[in-house]
């Protein structure tokens, strides 16, 4: 098992995703830098929360080209499972691994708050009973108001892509939208931070279930030994 | 030095400088959000033109300009190429519409 953590210009959730492999799941993790062109063995890539490159133009729209990007690309193509948290996730829309796209909240208001969120059954990898039905999880964001057109919208119901829904909507998202995966079922993204959610003195520590559950479909040996 | 008639004389140049630019082109790129995509940002800046007595507002949208000064010729493979990074990176198509201006230099 071994878990890459990009980092950006600008990511500053890159050691709590760290944290949540490393201490939170006991899992080998490292971190690859935004000018490396190659990721090495990894099973999972991480993209940390933060503002990469001052979130400027857009969230996320300069880190899609960061070097590094390629090979992420390259490795989401060949079924590689990808998780993007908060701008990791604004990353992954633009750079076109994800649907839609993240806009202004529609208060104007950053949110800084925990979120009740309920898990949709999205496959196997990511369902009710790997998760929890109702899951707490903290926001900490300005620019996570989910925009998809309507196709796009039928495509995410049709395929199951949506993987959390927010209870009280905090920021405009379209059908309370929390987070998605890619058709393929290996790219995830989400606004809510499981990485501010695994510790006794976190609001809660159910971003555990998350890591596990996007792990579990792939390597259920290893979830079951880290259970 | 004999040349052709009519031909044009080049000017001296200097071969360790790099050559002059034919032309430069400005370029004014105009980001805006679709129009059925909603805007937070415009609405309240609609509710403050309001509220500073503007009256029969039907929209306000905010969007962005990104200035361009360009060495070359405005040709075709330019606009294309132009076009071509006004979708990948300078507007999102899934939120934002793009159009622009070119004036020569």
């Amino acid at each position: 098992m071994n878990i890459a953590v990009l980092q950006f210009p600008g990511s500053n959730c890159d050691q709590d995703a760290f944290q949540l492999f490393a201490s939170g799941l006991k899992l080998p993790t490292r971190f690859v830098w935004h000018k490396d062109t190659r990721l090495g063995d990894a099973d999972l890539v991480v993209l940390p929360g933060g503002f990469a490159y001052g979130d400027y133009l857009r969230c996320g729209a300069i880190a899609r080209f960061s070097p590094v990007m390629g090979a992420v690309l390259e490795y989401s193509q060949k079924g590689g499972l990808v998780l993007g948290i908060c701008n990791g996730f604004q990353i992954l829309c633009e750079a076109g691994l994800l649907p839609g796209a993240l806009i202004r909240n529609s208060s104007l208001e950053y949110r800084c708050m925990t979120c009740e969120l309920k898990v949709e059954d999205a496959g196997p990898a990511f369902n009710p009973g790997t998760v929890g039905s109702r899951i707490r999880l903290p926001i900490g964001h300005g620019e996570g108001n989910f925009r998809i057109d309507a196709a796009g919208m039928r495509g995410l119901a049709a395929n199951r892509q949506v993987i959390l829904r927010y209870l009280d909507n905090p920021n405009g998202s379209l059908d309370d939208i929390a987070g998605v995966r890619n058709e393929a079922g290996n790219v995830y993204g989400m606004m809510p931070h499981p990485d501010r959610a695994f510790e006794r003195f976190h609001p809660s520590r159910d971003g555990l279930s998350v890591a596990r559950a996007i792990l579990a479909a792939r390597f259920p040996d290893v979830i079951r030994e880290i259970a | 030095m004999i040349r052709p008639e009519g031909q044009i004389p080049l000017p001296a140049c200097d071969s360790r400088r790099q050559p002059l630019p034919l032309r430069s082109v400005k370029i004014k790129v105009f980001v805006t959000p679709k129009r059925n995509v909603l805007d937070p940002q415009g609405a309240a800046v609609g509710h403050a033109l309001e509220s500073l007595g503007l009256s029969g507002l039907r929209a306000s949208r905010v969007g962005k300009v990104v200035e361009l000064d360009v060495d070359g010729p405005d040709t075709p493979q330019f606009r294309a190429q132009l076009d071509k990074l006004c979708r990948d990176l300078l507007s999102n198509p899934v939120i934002e519409d793009y159009h622009y201006e070119i004036a020569g230099a």
